[in-house]
């Protein structure tokens, strides 16, 4: 439910949203061919850490942004990368986008 | 008194005093050699005699005495002839002799002399020499008489035993190495016979009825003819039967004269003519005769009765040992037959610990050469470890004479060591003197092995207790005693487990909610014992003694063995306060958030009204809003009050439909048991939510017949469920998906990770879900 309100909010901002993906496989596909610019990527899909992920951004070297309902302590990802707290505003979110596009 | 007559003694006096008229005349006249010659003789202390003249007037000498016994004084003054009538002819011989110049010498003769009540046989040794007269001339005989009859009888009776010792060591060394009773009665027998010179010689058992006897040999002299035969002693007459049953000795010098033709015509007929006969005695009965024969009569002298006493007496007693031997030497060899062939080594030993005896069994077994047994040989087969303490122990057994037991390693005839226990037994005799030991050597190394096993296995299960990080205790049944426990289980209830009594319970044990003492069959332990049940996860209250009160996880069951019985029981307890601490504490935290997250929804709700006032398009989405908001927190609430562990699909279904309807008869469920993952739960419960308020709305639900039927299955691992709407109006579908369907169809199905298809048809709206069930469900 959350992704759709995600969803919803990188269209309104006039974005293309590709996916969402609520599993770690079909993210990991995503993250692998999709052709993409940017991604939202939440801390946990589906009770597992999404890292692997992460790591395969990083590698095809698409930036992306860390979405985590945890308050505090690092994300725990091996690597650097902003974090957005849950639940987010469209401006907060807008903002961070058009960071990693720049 | 004439001189030479005086001091002559006795003699002299009488000389004096006799009336020699009508012989040689007064004293005083006598010639004066015939007056040298006598009183020489009256003055020596040698017996001497004077026969004077041809007659031969007997003068003598007080030593002369003893020679003429009860004859003086008769005998002084006699011509000889008339003194010694018997030995007349003998005198007339030295009286001639001598008268005519010559000596006469004669040692060692024997006369029968007729000096008291009777003759008896008398030796002398004689030395007759003549008196010169007055011319010159042999006037008479001077006589030297020395007694030697008692030397001579010494002489005899010496010779006699030296013959007799001389008999017997002959007897002994030629019966000694026998050991045929037979023989050594034929060797007597020979020896006996030709020793006394006897006709026959022969030897007899008895029959049992102590009449029947059969002579089994005999020795008979040249001219005589064996006896050998079967006889009846009542033919030999009454005397002989009385006197030899009363174990005296049967003796006839002259049978014919002593029985008579008739009681000794058993013995005539068989031409003996004097006998001796022995009787040989045993346990009250007449078992054996021995008999010395002559073919005529003859006088048995004492010694040739003392001498057949003794000959047979030592042969018999010989028999006897031979026998006794041979019945020893055959128990042996009965013995040893048997103990060859028993399975069990055996052994004996002598009264010096010296092992005299091995049985086959043992040199089968150890693989000794034969013999090397013996002795203290033994000990080569005994594992070196344990030969120290075997010794020891046989030769402290040995001094105090009391049986034994000795554990120790043998050697085998393969090589390898077997625990043995060898069992030693004084032996006595009769008379209690110590003869030695006798004993036997068994292999227990396989019941050793299995003691061993047990022992092991025993002491691997105290170490596993031990080892174990929850206390643990066994006990037996039935009685309930724990013999097993380990350091874990006090330390945890700060107590020994040994049982203290029952008035303990006040001060420690097991408790209930009222901090009382329960009753035994609350603890785990007990109901396995007494009600053979196995208990799992039996949670108990514990008061230690120091007052704490702690947790117990209780496993209890019986220990059932192979052959179905249960001998023992096993507890084992963990200490579960910590953790139940924890449980308290998550559900206090995990209410609080419940509680923080409801206040969170509470608040956004009445955000969303103050936002949304004041627009009255919005009002309908306002409405809407709420309603999804509300099944969002009642979902939560479930799943609090579930810990956020599991909520059954059923009440989901029921809860999320109640609060929008209370009337739940239009609402038919139907399936199996299933328990959801939180995240499914409340994407479940809003997906139900939506379609619900779409059926109260357009749907079946809008009307008063209408319903909504959900049904699911858990079949392969797939949840199949089907929400049917029926009996409401006609559905017509909308032109494009709202967020309740887009929320269905995709959100619930990410959820799920299945598909999810909601269908507008006609007689009613219908959703199937399709989705791999959690390997939990």
């Amino acid at each position: 439910m959350i992704a759709f309100a995600l969803e919803d909010m990188v269209g309104e901002l006039g974005y293309e949203p590709v996916g969402p993906a609520f599993r770690l496989s079909d993210a990991l596909k995503l993250a692998a061919e999709a052709d993409i610019d940017a991604a939202v990527l939440d801390v946990n899909l589906n009770e597992q850490q999404s890292f692997p992920v992460a790591d395969l951004l990083r590698e095809r070297g698409v930036p992306f942004l860390f979405a985590t309902g945890y308050a505090e302590g690092g994300v725990g990802w091996s690597g650097v990368a902003p974090v957005i707290a849950k639940p987010y505003t469209r401006h907060q979110l807008q903002r961070e986008l058009e960071a990693l596009l720049r | 008194m004439p001189a030479f007559l005086d001091g002559g003694g006795e003699c002299g006096a009488l000389i004096r005093e006799k009336d020699w008229s009508g012989s040689l005349g007064s004293p005083e006249e006598w010639p004066s050699s015939l007056r040298a010659a006598v009183g020489l003789v009256l003055r020596s202390p040698v017996p001497m005699a004077l026969l004077w003249g041809r007659d031969g007037i007997l003068l003598y000498n007080d030593g002369y005495k003893e020679v003429a016994g009860a004859n003086h004084p008769r005998i002084l003054g006699l011509p000889v002839f008339e003194a010694w009538p018997e030995a007349a002819d003998f005198n007339r011989h030295v009286l001639s002799e001598v008268l005519a110049g010559r000596t006469v010498s004669l040692h060692g003769i024997e006369f029968e002399l007729a000096r008291g009540a009777q003759a008896a046989a008398s030796t002398f040794d004689l030395d007759y020499s003549a008196v010169p007269g007055e011319d010159g001339h042999p006037a008479g005989v001077l006589a030297v008489v020395i007694e030697t009859t008692s030397r001579m009888a010494a002489e005899r009776a010496l010779q006699q035993r030296n013959d007799r010792l001389t008999f017997f060591d002959n007897l002994s060394e030629a019966i000694k190495s026998l050991t045929e009773p037979t023989a050594i009665m034929a060797v007597t027998a020979r020896l006996l016979g030709q020793h006394m010179r006897a006709s026959v010689v022969a030897y007899a058992d008895m029959e049992a009825d102590e009449n029947v006897f059969n002579i089994r040999g005999d020795w008979a002299a040249e001219g005589s003819a064996s006896i050998v035969g079967r006889y009846s002693l009542s033919a030999f007459g009454p005397t002989a039967v009385f006197r030899l049953k009363a174990g005296q000795a049967f003796i006839t010098r002259d049978t014919l004269a002593e029985l008579g033709p008739e009681e000794g015509k058993a013995l005539l007929d068989l031409g003996l003519g004097a006998t001796v006969c022995m009787p040989y005695i045993r346990s009250g009965r007449l078992t054996a005769l021995m008999a010395v024969h002559q073919k005529e009569p003859r006088d048995w002298s004492a010694e040739d009765l003392s001498l057949i006493v003794e000959a047979t007496e030592r042969s018999w007693a010989h028999v006897v040992r031979v026998r006794s031997e041979a019945i020893v030497r055959e128990s042996e060899d009965r013995f040893r037959n048997i103990a060859d062939h028993t399975p069990v080594m055996l052994w004996v030993t002598d009264e010096t610990g010296y092992c005299t005896y091995l049985n086959r069994t043992w040199y089968e077994f150890t693989a000794q050469a034969a013999g090397k047994g013996e002795g203290f040989g033994w000990l080569d087969a005994v594992h070196e470890d344990d030969r120290p303490e075997a010794e020891r122990t046989f030769l402290r057994a040995n001094d105090e004479r009391r049986p034994f037991e000795i554990d120790m390693r043998i050697r085998r005839s393969d090589g390898s060591y077997r625990w043995c226990i060898d069992t030693g037994s004084p032996r006595f005799d009769a008379d209690g003197r110590f003869l030695g030991y006798v004993g036997s050597v068994l292999d227990v190394d396989e019941r050793r092995e299995a003691v061993e096993k047990v022992r092991r296995s025993e002491e691997q299960l105290r170490a596993l207790i031990e080892q174990m990080p929850v206390g643990v205790a066994v006990a037996r049944m039935p009685r309930g005693e724990i013999f097993l426990y380990n350091q874990a289980l006090e330390t945890m209830l700060g107590h020994s487990i040994l049982s203290e009594g029952k008035d303990t319970y006040d001060r420690y044990g097991g408790i209930d909610e009222y901090d009382q003492p329960v009753a035994p069959d609350a603890y785990p332990l007990f109901r396995a014992i007494a009600y053979q049940e196995t208990v799992q996860g039996d949670e108990m209250r514990y008061r230690r003694p120091d007052g704490r009160i702690i947790t117990l996880l209780g496993h209890a069951a019986p220990i059932v063995s192979e052959d179905g019985e249960a001998d023992l029981a096993v507890v084992t307890l963990q200490d579960i306060t910590a953790r139940k601490a924890a449980e308290a504490h998550q559900v206090l935290l995990i209410n609080e958030l419940s509680h923080r997250a409801k206040n969170l929804l509470a608040i956004i709700q009445s955000i969303a009204q103050q936002s949304f006032k004041g627009r009255p398009e919005a009002a309908d989405n306002l409405v809407r809003f709420e309603g999804r908001l509300g099944a969002l927190s009642a979902a939560h609430g479930i799943l609090t009050q579930e810990r956020w562990e599991s909520v059954p699909l059923r009440r989901i279904i029921c809860e999320t439909f109640t609060a929008l309807r209370s009337d739940d008869e239009r609402l038919i469920l139907d399936g199996p048991d299933l328990d959801l993952p939180p995240k499914v739960a409340v994407s479940l419960a809003m997906a139900v939510h939506e379609l619900a308020t779409n059926a109260v709305k357009y749907g079946s639900l809008s009307q008063d017949e209408g319903s909504v039927a959900i049904s699911w299955s858990a079949e392969d691992g797939r949840l199949r469920l089907r929400w049917e709407e029926r009996g409401g109006p006609p559905v017509v579908a909308p032109p494009s998906r709202g967020f309740g369907s887009r929320m269905i169809e995709r959100g619930l199905a990410a959820e799920l990770g299945g598909q999810v298809a909601i269908s507008f048809n006609p007689a009613g709206v219908v959703c199937e879900v399709d989705a791999p069930l959690p390997a939990n469900g």
